[in-house]
């Protein structure tokens, strides 16, 4: 196996918490000591709630956040030591698709303007040859007739067609990994399941690695090869098998909490309490925010989804 | 029943049915130049104490179908707002304002909306605002059935809660005051739009269970819309599944997702069912080819 390209060791990111006072600071860690590797070509779920430190952790691969404490490598080398020259491999390599793809386009640029501009920058295509490149590439993401998207604005475009251009973007500077946070939520079924076959056909076609950032359990086992688990800022658990055999009570209290879209098997229906065994285990354990069964009295540590 | 009621034509005492009745209701809209069919013919029936489930994907139409049975469209110009609403006997298109302030004062209909913040006043406690849901002064009697509806929408330590403000409550807790200001009119109706659709995985079960009890426990007839068919499949006795404004298909849950009769449904369901098993590129594939999904609907 070749070395991972991106390295997570021992991670710690601080923010100053909500519950801060004037003249008493308090500092909640969003991630808590992470230690993670990324392999070239592999596709690698981070899964958990809101608040879990998932996206902080997407944002630590990006350095869009630095960490506290520990450090990201890549190839290697620590992010914060890069030369010029290995940062601008970073920043090619290394390439990211967000929630809500009307944020990450520009509404004042056409396509052909957004995409362009990103080419012209990391000089992938002769002035001549630009519009036939950036065609070419909207045609690789399913969009087609590729003319016919150039020429629109983002609001012309429906959300998964918006996604496809956020996709054809990162996947033009030929990156080896891709970390998409949340990048189904926001669509519906069927275009979550036409964007996860384009990221399998991508990854089988150019050996893209994904870090693929997720609530949503079903949408990510179909894909993922390894999976990790996470919870107040720690991965609890990591591994393939994570939905076959979960470990951790978590990873179970996450896959109970799953809907079972067979209204045979509807546990509300028959009346029957949602209360899981995982959840029951993890309450004997310690005093979790999941613990109480009616009572959301300690849910209030977990902040509304963003 | 109040001569407010009377007048409207509600002569109903408590056993009419179907509670709701919709004939041929459409809503379409002016956007730009264009118009929009955002409802387009849509017949729907809710008997007593019955679940039922809308689900459609996002601009099917299904919470402008809710909006419009109960009243609650912007106040503009359509290009087309016609059909019959019956609830309980009277016309809903037809019904005084008065009447309509009744209805949804007691006994009447009561909605949850996705976002309890867009909903609860960030300035009052919450306890204020369910007092507010239930009329009349705050007194004693009222602070002891706030908390009477604040622990039935599964609070735990209402007393506590009622004197904290919406900012220092969680997704799922402000979901369930939500659920409560929505019980104090005692509704025969509950619609409920996307009511667990910002929640994590774990808090939705939970509000789920919550609403599932109501509904068995008050024998109240609920509307879930959404776009996530385990949420039917939990919790609807019948489902009417949407798209473009019309209604595709409709049933007994177990039927409609044990044998779809239409090809778009039968692609949501198969869709929702592959995902909760982990599927091969080639099968969501051949899943999405068909001529259902590739003319989706662009929002």
């Amino acid at each position: 196996m070749t070395a991972p390209i991106l390295e997570v060791r021992s991670v710690v990111r601080t923010y100053p918490s909500r519950g801060s006072s004037g003249w008493r600071k308090q500092y909640a860690n969003a991630v808590d000591g992470v230690d993670l590797d990324v392999n070239e070509g592999e596709t690698l779920a981070i899964v958990g709630e809101s608040g879990s430190g998932k996206s902080t952790l997407a944002k630590l691969m990006l350095r869009l956040e630095q960490p506290s404490q520990g450090s990201v490598l890549y190839r290697g080398v620590s992010l914060d030591k890069l030369d010029r020259k290995q940062w601008r491999t970073y920043r090619r390599d290394i390439q990211a698709v967000f929630q809500d793809p009307s944020s990450s386009l520009n509404p004042r640029m056409r396509v052909e303007q957004s995409l362009g501009y990103v080419a012209r920058r990391h000089g992938l295509a002769e002035p001549a040859r630009l519009r036939a490149f950036l065609a070419g590439h909207l045609a690789a993401v399913g969009l087609d007739p590729p003319e016919q998207y150039l020429t629109r604005y983002p609001h012309q475009l429906s959300g998964g067609q918006q996604q496809r251009i956020a996709i054809a973007r990162a996947i033009m500077l030929e990156p080896r990994l891709i970390v998409a946070d949340e990048p189904l939520s926001s669509l519906d079924i069927s275009i979550q399941a036409q964007i996860l076959d384009l990221m399998r056909e991508l990854s089988r076609r150019m050996n893209v690695g994904f870090v693929l950032i997720s609530h949503d359990l079903n949408a990510v086992q179909s894909i993922a090869g390894r999976t990790a688990v996470m919870q107040h800022g720690r991965i609890v658990e990591i591994g393939r098998d994570i939905f076959d055999a979960p470990a951790h009570p978590y990873t179970r209290l996450l896959l109970e909490a799953r809907l079972s879209a067979n209204p045979r098997e509807a546990r509300t229906r028959q009346g029957k309490p949602l209360r899981t065994q995982a959840r029951d285990e993890l309450s004997a354990g310690s005093a979790n925010m999941l613990a109480a069964s009616h009572g959301e009295s300690a849910e209030a540590t977990v902040t509304g989804k963003t | 029943m109040n001569a407010m009621l009377d007048d409207a034509g509600i002569t109903d005492r408590g056993d009419c049915d179907p509670l709701l009745d919709v004939r041929d209701l459409k809503v379409h809209l002016h956007v730009g130049d264009a118009i929009v069919r955002a409802v387009d013919g849509v017949d729907l029936s809710v008997r007593r104490g019955e679940s039922i489930g809308i689900v459609g994907e996002s601009g099917s139409g299904k919470s402008t179908l809710a909006r419009a049975i109960l009243k609650l469209l912007p106040n503009v110009e359509f290009a087309e707002l016609q059909g019959e609403v019956r609830f309980r006997g009277a016309d809903l298109t037809r019904i005084s304002d008065g009447a309509l302030r009744e209805l949804r004062r007691r006994n009447g209909f009561s909605m949850v909306f996705q976002d309890p913040l867009g909903y609860l006043n960030p300035t009052k406690r919450v306890g204020k605002q369910v007092a507010e849901a239930l009329g009349g002064k705050h007194d004693g009697v009222v602070s002891s059935r706030v908390q009477q509806l604040l622990a039935e929408a599964g609070l735990s330590d209402p007393a506590e809660l009622a004197r904290r403000f919406p900012h220092e409550l969680s997704g799922g807790m402000r979901q369930r005051v939500m659920i409560a200001i929505a019980l104090a009119s005692e509704p025969a109706l509950l619609f409920a739009d996307e009511p667990t659709t910002a929640l994590d995985a774990t808090v939705q079960l939970q509000v789920l269970e919550t609403l599932g009890r109501l509904h068995r426990d008050r024998n109240m007839a609920m509307v879930i819309i959404t776009h996530d068919l385990g949420v039917v499949a939990e919790l609807c006795d019948r489902v009417y599944v949407m798209r473009a404004g019309k209604v595709v298909e409709n049933g007994d849950t177990i039927d409609v997702f044990e044998n779809p009769r239409h090809p778009y449904a039968a692609q949501l369901i198969e869709l929702s069912t592959r995902h909760r098993r982990g599927s091969t590129p080639a099968e969501t594939k051949a899943a999405l080819s068909t001529e259902a999904l590739s003319s989706g609907v662009a929002r």
